[in-house]
């Protein structure tokens, strides 16, 4: 559990969390308009923010007591940025191994695990600079696994990409979820990301939590709350509980048959799910 | 003792000039670099005043801080009776070590101003996402801020070099005229022109205006080859 209540003043921004309580498994999105202070909550849960105050804890651990708070690197965070942060000194490889002589465990071997089902084995040699916008992603996601974090900050990590990079990336982050037992924070201001990722939802507004619904499309709430939690965006599935209900399974569970060109759709076809469980 | 086209020309003023400005640029980018971090982190409005007092040497007349210098520095002042309680011997005026004290102060912009631009244009994603892989603040130093700062570095101990083989003022006013010991190149011109030796004059300033183009258009032209690199 990813619990606390923080505060944060920056540049003109005021965050006022308030109290939240977020499961430390599955994916939970934030979500909610520009500038709306998404950013600056999972930056101040990261320990990104140096003027953070209140109370954070995680799985138990404090991580924020007032002002004292957990050095940003002892906190066992892997971090995927919105522009992916990829050192330009470095090349691919080098990228990965930062994140890997870091962690835990340092084998080569998983390395080279990750390299692959990130898809990106051949592009190892290559200067991060040279990549396109949604390998650089990959290598975000990959340096992140790579780094073992027992809680995986995502930063709007597709929205500097065209859309097939969008829809290449958003089947990755799928099966990162599917596969790995780390919680994940998402953050995301489209609604067909947070119907395809997200357990649960945290919403927020200028600079507060406004509610948070856990977990979604559970069956222990009416639908219409559900829908107007969406801030009653225009969801077309929203009339299909079939397929709504369909959005939530794990990906695990679609059998493989729906075109993957469909955006909605959080199945992956058979062949790429075996690859990645590998 | 050397021959160049007919003109005697001593090589101690030469040497010593390299060795003052070696000494003093290794000096300056070993305290300037976390001095050129510190501002360059700083938010505070101290900031301002820091930038101030190291930019000082830019615009005060060299005698004035060399005079400033010598006062501080003087055989029975607080500095040397404080070295003397830790067996110091000698004296810091007159001296090598005054030479390489007086040109720290007097180079000091040139070091930390070209460091501190270069910490500075280090994105903040880069630090956050090292520490985000478990790179302590030294670490993050060390792997992210220095090699994406090495045109700083490249560009702060050339100048840092060249405007110290380049002083007269402070030097003078700190190490004197004294022949093998504190006499630079830049106060053997100024020897030889009282002495009307043109000839040295002449060959001294033709080397120390080449060797100072030479230094800028290394510097400029780096900075023009990182330009086209980046605009790609």
């Amino acid at each position: 559990m990813i619990e606390g209540n923080l505060t944060l003043q920056k540049e003109g921004f005021r965050l006022e969390s308030g109290d939240f309580s977020i499961p430390a498994s599955g994916v939970t999105a934030f979500f909610g308009r520009s500038g709306s202070g998404k950013s600056t909550f999972l930056r101040a849960i990261a320990g990104l923010e140096p003027q953070t105050r209140g109370i954070l804890r995680f799985n138990g651990q404090l991580w924020q007591n007032g002002s004292k708070s957990l050095a940003a690197e002892k906190r066992d965070i892997g971090f995927v940025f919105q522009e992916s942060a990829l050192f330009p000194h470095l090349n691919v490889h080098e990228n990965l191994l930062y994140a890997s002589r870091r962690s835990p465990e340092k084998s080569r071997r998983r390395l080279d695990d990750v390299a692959w089902k990130m898809g990106i084995s051949h592009k190892l040699d290559q200067k991060a600079q040279n990549l396109s916008g949604g390998e650089k992603q990959r290598v975000a996601i990959a340096r992140a696994l790579l780094s073992q974090p027992k809680l995986l900050c995502m930063d709007e990590p597709l929205s500097a990409l065209d859309w097939e990079s969008k829809e290449e990336i958003l089947t990755l982050i799928e099966q990162v979820a599917a596969d790995s037992q780390v919680p994940i924070l998402y953050i995301t201001h489209t609604p067909s990301e947070l119907e395809r990722l997200a357990a649960n939802v945290i919403f927020i507004k200028e600079g507060h939590i406004e509610r948070s619904t856990l977990p979604r499309f559970s069956g222990l709430r009416p639908k219409e709350e559900v829908s107007e939690s969406f801030f009653r965006l225009p969801f077309k599935n929203e009339a299909d509980p079939a397929l709504a209900l369909d959005a939530k399974h794990p990906a695990g569970k679609c059998t493989g048959t729906q075109p993957s060109s469909s955006h909605r759709s959080p199945c992956l076809s058979s062949d790429r799910q075996s690859l990645f469980r590998g | 003792m050397i021959e160049i086209f007919g003109v005697n020309i001593g090589l101690g003023p030469i040497w010593l000039t390299l060795k003052v400005a070696f000494v003093t640029t290794s000096i300056l980018l070993f305290l300037g670099t976390p001095l050129a971090w510190a501002v360059a982190r700083m938010r505070s409005r101290f900031k301002i005043f820091i930038e101030a007092v190291v930019a000082l040497p830019l615009v005060l007349p060299p005698t004035v801080l060399g005079f400033y210098l010598l006062i501080v520095l003087n055989p029975d002042g607080l500095v040397t009776g404080a070295l003397r309680l830790f067996g110091f011997e000698g004296q810091l005026t007159f001296s090598f070590t005054g030479l390489v004290i007086g040109s720290v102060f007097y180079s000091l912009p040139f070091t930390v101003q070209p460091l501190m631009h270069a910490f500075e244009a280090v994105p903040q994603k880069f630090l956050d996402a090292a520490a985000m892989m478990r790179a302590s603040a030294l670490d993050r130093f060390f792997t992210v801020v220095v090699p994406l700062s090495r045109q700083g570095f490249f560009v702060a101990g050339t100048l840092t070099f060249a405007h110290t083989v380049g002083e007269f003022g402070v030097v003078l006013m700190i190490g004197g005229n004294i022949p093998e010991k504190t006499r630079l190149v830049s106060i053997d011109i100024f020897n030889h022109v009282e002495t009307l030796a043109y000839s040295q004059a002449h060959l001294l300033s033709g080397v120390m205006l080449l060797f100072s183009l030479a230094v800028l258009l290394m510097v400029y032209s780096f900075n023009f080859r990182l330009g086209l690199k980046f605009r790609q």
